[in-house]
């Protein structure tokens, strides 16, 4: 059985200051376990972008009182033997569910060529959306981890399900070539 | 409009502009809450300097070359982006016959910060003189 340890966990609803917070406590597990910079890198470009998806998505729910505490949005940093397991779930509206399973789709299937280019593409011609969103995130998840993005959906009731998120992130090197 | 400086903060970057040492620096980290309004003032006074230096003709506007200095630590993926129209600005400014040199500094251990160089550089088509720290 591997060995499984919580490092971090946060569940309610998510601001810039709660992600800061975080941030900060993972720089202090990071000194405390002596994990090397390049894994430290890596965890928390992730968890930034995973962290800052929820945020941005997160006016389309905070109104629906309904939804909490149960469903409120949350966040998972696990040790697994060497590696980490950063976890994040919130609730999704369905009519957003194809949208965002072609998105993360089209990011599971490219290699790491592809994913440089698609990071490039839309760096030059991707829109910010309203909130922000440079459309840009789960791409850079990909691109750091060199991992696919594991995500399903839990049905909560007609308007909306419970989308949960899980990546793996390894201290294998990037190996990044000019 | 000699100077322009942002001081640096826990998740904002110092931007500094000195047309008197042609230094250009962005140092830090950048996950502002709102990146459009942080670094909109910084946008819009490179667009003025690249305006001015076709207008103008006194001394003060003779710039005819820019270090441009990036030390950042971390920035998030809504920050590269605004990096990139930042550079994009800078690729008007050497159409008037400026120099610009671009030193990217990035810690030995960090792949990804040397990465990340690589995709503005290869994105708006200047080259970046990488540099370990």
């Amino acid at each position: 059985m591997p060995e499984r340890e919580v490092i971090l966990s946060y569940q309610g609803l998510f601001n810039f200051e709660i992600i800061g917070h975080l941030l900060n406590s993972l720089k202090d597990e990071t000194e405390s376990r002596g994990i090397s910079i390049s894994h430290y890198k890596k965890i928390l470009s992730v968890m930034i972008e995973a962290l800052e998806n929820v945020f941005k998505y997160s006016e389309y729910f905070d109104k629906e009182k309904s939804l909490f505490p149960k469903y409120y949005p949350k966040f998972q940093l696990d040790k697994v033997n060497e590696n980490y397991v950063l976890l994040t779930g919130n609730p999704i509206l369905k009519t957003d569910i194809e949208k965002l399973s072609n998105h993360i789709n089209k990011i599971n299937n490219l290699d790491k060529e592809g994913l440089r280019q698609l990071f490039r593409n839309t760096l030059t011609n991707g829109q910010f959306s309203a909130k922000g969103g440079a459309g840009l995130g789960f791409i850079e998840m990909a691109k750091v981890t060199s991992e696919k993005i594991n995500f399903s959906f839990d049905a909560i009731n007609e308007k909306f399900s419970f989308y949960s998120c899980k990546i793996l992130i390894t201290n294998n090197s990037l190996n990044s070539e000019p | 409009m000699n100077k322009f400086l942002i001081e640096e903060t826990e998740f904002t970057p110092e931007i500094s502009f000195d047309l008197n040492t042609r230094k250009f620096i962005f140092k830090g980290v950048s996950r502002p809450e709102d990146v459009f309004k942080f670094y909109e003032p910084a946008i819009e006074w490179l667009k003025q300097l690249d305006q001015d230096l076709l207008t103008h003709t006194d001394t003060k506007y003779n710039v005819t070359n820019i270090n441009l200095e990036f030390r950042l630590t971390y920035f998030n993926s809504s920050s590269s982006k605004m990096l990139l129209q930042i550079l994009e600005v800078f690729t008007k400014i050497k159409q008037k016959a400026v120099d610009i040199r671009i030193d990217w500094y990035y810690d030995e251990s960090d792949e990804q910060m040397y990465d990340d160089g690589m995709d503005l550089s290869g994105s708006v088509n200047l080259p970046f003189n990488f540099h370990t720290i």
